[in-house]
């Protein structure tokens, strides 16, 4: 046995002796005038994969037993590989900065967007307490709601309480028929004597009804049974009681 | 086929003694191919491009008796790897013989020499393992030697699959089944086997 066989046994790993054969194949086949080479394009297009090397064996061939050219080959596609990778890499990056860019803008714009909602709300309806979701819009028709004035100078009504389911309302109230314009303080007290409502709203009349401007209140958690609106006249001290029967 | 029956090429000097092998046509048609650069290498090596013709039909009637001892296949898969490889050897021993017999010293100095006679040195015996790698691999068969050096190219199991036609599994076991043969082949007291040759 030639003792140069047992040398180039290698006692390395996989990696290691496919590293070896690299070494291998690019000094056992000097050819230092480049004698028979194929063109330097062709060569570098099957090393990128720009052409098909199954149509090209014969270049592959002469690739792997030249070994300037073997060196140029795996020099050729080592950069491709790099400049391939960076550009996967820097196009992963451009995408995670968009993403990211993205991010921020939606999170910012949704911010902002919440504090203008709460801005609204706060301007709007500060003395409404938040419901569940949007305001019902209901009717309190008072027209014909009429007054029976007694020996001792007290009210009484006449007519039934009107209904009203419970929930966050938009109330629409109607007063009673040739009750004028005005402004006047609304008040809503349930059977505990619990106020559920105190503002002060504008009454218009259109087409003959006194309609106070809607109102939001949230009786979602009013108990049901009797409860009265109590309607005051700006500069007057007596209330126009009117009843209602929560449902 | 006897190379005496056929056109000789044009480098033929018929300096061997004695009765000559069989020399295959593929042979004959690879050393034809390989003469510019076998001349080009052994000018460079030795300054003297006249003994390149020499060492090349030397190389040729090597193989053509290996073949006829059945150390060689009759069908070469990449001959013309085998006779550059093959030449290398020729050339690294020629250099190796040429130092020592010009060698000139004290007769220490000439005892030390002796007895590194037959060790390389360093630079030399990482060509001449590389050499027999190379050779190793020339003489595996044709798709596996192309799977090999796909590989050793840095191609991907993918690209290989494509380009050979066959599944990425299937290539990724082909391939372990030559690497193994190869290194088998360079871990061998013969490293080549009867039918595919042996060491020279």
């Amino acid at each position: 046995m030639n003792p140069t066989n047992r040398a180039a046994l290698p006692k390395c790993s996989d990696d290691e002796f496919i590293s070896l054969m690299k070494r291998a194949l690019s000094e056992a086949f000097p050819n230092r005038e480049r004698i028979d080479c194929p063109n330097r394009d062709l060569r570098t297009a099957l090393a990128t994969g720009r052409k098909d090397l199954r149509e090209h064996w014969e270049v592959f061939d002469h690739v792997s037993i030249c070994s300037p050219c073997f060196a140029e080959f795996l020099e050729t596609r080592r950069n491709h590989l790099r400049r391939s990778w960076i550009l996967r890499a820097c196009g992963a990056g451009i995408l995670a900065i968009a993403c990211a860019a993205g991010y921020v803008v939606w999170h910012s714009g949704s911010a902002a967007t919440g504090r203008n909602s709460m801005a609204h709300l706060d301007g709007t309806i500060p003395t409404i307490s938040a419901g569940q979701g949007s305001p019902t819009v209901a009717q309190l028709n008072f027209r014909q709601w009429t007054v029976t004035r007694g020996e001792q100078s007290s009210e009484h009504s006449s007519g039934s309480p009107r209904p009203l389911r419970r929930g966050n309302l938009s109330l629409r109230i109607e007063l009673p028929h040739l009750t004028p314009a005005d402004s006047y303080r609304v008040i809503l007290v349930t059977g505990s004597n619990r106020s559920w409502m105190d503002r002060t709203v504008e009454a218009r009349i259109v087409d003959g009804h006194t309609i106070l401007d809607p109102v939001t209140v949230d009786l979602t958690h009013a108990p049901p049974g009797p409860a009265m609106l109590l309607v005051e006249r700006r500069q007057s001290s007596s209330f126009r009681e009117l009843p209602i029967q929560l449902d | 086929m006897i190379l005496k029956d056929k056109p000789r090429p044009d480098f033929w000097i018929d300096g061997r003694a004695g009765k000559p092998n069989a020399i295959n046509v593929a042979l004959v048609r690879a050393a034809e191919e390989l003469w510019p650069r076998v001349f080009q290498i052994v000018t460079y090596a030795l300054n003297d491009g006249a003994s390149a013709a020499e060492l090349l039909e030397q190389v040729v009637h090597e193989i053509a008796e290996s073949q006829a001892e059945g150390k060689l296949p009759k069908e070469l898969e990449a001959p013309r790897a085998l006779l550059l490889t093959r030449l290398q050897q020729r050339l690294i021993n020629h250099l190796h013989r040429e130092r020592r017999i010009s060698y000139r010293g004290s007769i220490f100095e000439l005892e030390e020499s002796y007895r590194s006679r037959s060790i390389l040195n360093h630079d030399e015996r990482q060509v001449h393992e590389s050499i027999l790698r190379a050779q190793a691999l020339a003489l595996i068969d044709g798709n596996a030697r192309r799977l090999l050096t796909l590989r050793l190219m840095g191609f991907k199991w993918s690209e290989i699959g494509r380009l050979m036609g066959e599944r990425t599994g299937t290539v990724r076991e082909r391939f372990r089944v030559a690497l193994n043969r190869l290194i088998e082949r360079l871990s061998n007291v013969r490293p080549f086997s009867p039918r595919e040759g042996g060491d020279s």
